[in-house]
């Protein structure tokens, strides 16, 4: 499956292995997640009614699981130089605790891993959310670059 | 145990590049897609598993959310492709219950599998 982050450079320097963006602070609006639904075709109202999500014990509407695959958009690393074509691999969503609307969340990253192989490359990259200095998802994507 | 299926429209793709901000011209143009060596313009990745995750939009619990959604994607979705997504439990623990996930073409070839776990121990 393809993927492609904006300015990816065609390999990466394993210099970079272990690196860490700046961390970025977002804050995503019910209207953000509603119309984020709208395209998935998500009608759970956990996500679109804050009546709902408060009946739920939640403070404001949940974030779509896969929602913060956006982040990734919008945050700025260092080792991104130019497009390029990347085949994702696989993706992960771990939870510590549900996100939720109009709650400031820091995000950065982490390029974890550079595997070699052939005329290929395997990087592995993590996605940290944090909220009040603790993390509440984790998540991971495994991306080939051509 | 559920299922969905969906169409991979030209206007579902555009959609999804406006929302998700992710305009690379292998979504949105057949020129640039064959330049890239594919045989038609694709479909984002996260689109399909975005969608497969409201499958379980009904059985998620009060009090509960998707805890764990992690998928390894193994071909492409092609616009104009059909996707059907199937999930079915695998197991279930007084905590929550993790489903097996897995997406499918009209050529029965296999977009992407993965894991779901829904729980009620994290809000």
């Amino acid at each position: 499956m393809q993927l492609y982050l904006k300015g990816m450079k065609r390999m990466i320097d394993q210099r970079w292995v272990g690196k860490r963006t700046e961390r970025s602070f977002f804050t995503i609006s019910r209207e953000e997640i509603r119309a984020y639904c709208a395209v998935i075709g998500e009608k759970n109202p956990i996500y679109l009614h804050v009546e709902t999500a408060h009946l739920n014990g939640y403070e404001d509407v949940l974030i779509p699981p896969t929602y913060p695959s956006l982040f990734w958009q919008k945050v700025t690393i260092p080792w991104i130089e130019q497009d390029a074509l990347l085949l994702q691999r696989e993706q992960s969503f771990s939870y510590q605790k549900a996100l939720i609307a109009n709650k400031q969340y820091g995000c950065e990253i982490v390029l974890r891993k550079i595997r070699n192989h052939g005329a290929k490359q395997y990087v592995v990259h993590d996605l940290f959310v944090t909220n009040a200095e603790t993390t509440v998802l984790t998540s991971t994507i495994t991306f080939v670059v051509l | 145990m559920a299922n969905i299926t969906f169409q991979c429209t030209e206007e579902l793709i555009e959609r999804y590049c406006d929302i998700s901000g992710d305009r690379n011209p292998v979504h949105l143009s057949e020129e640039k897609a064959a330049k890239a060596g594919l045989p038609a313009k694709i479909a984002h990745g996260m689109l399909s598993m975005a969608i497969g995750a409201t499958i379980l939009s009904p059985y998620i619990p009060q009090d509960g959310f998707i805890t764990d959604y992690r998928v390894k994607f193994f071909a492409p979705l092609f616009v104009n492709d059909t996707l059907m997504i199937e999930c079915s439990i695998v197991n279930e623990t007084c905590s929550g219950k993790q489903y097996r996930i897995v997406g499918i073409n009209e050529r029965e070839e296999r977009i992407f599998k993965g894991t779901i776990e829904l729980s009620t121990a994290l809000t």
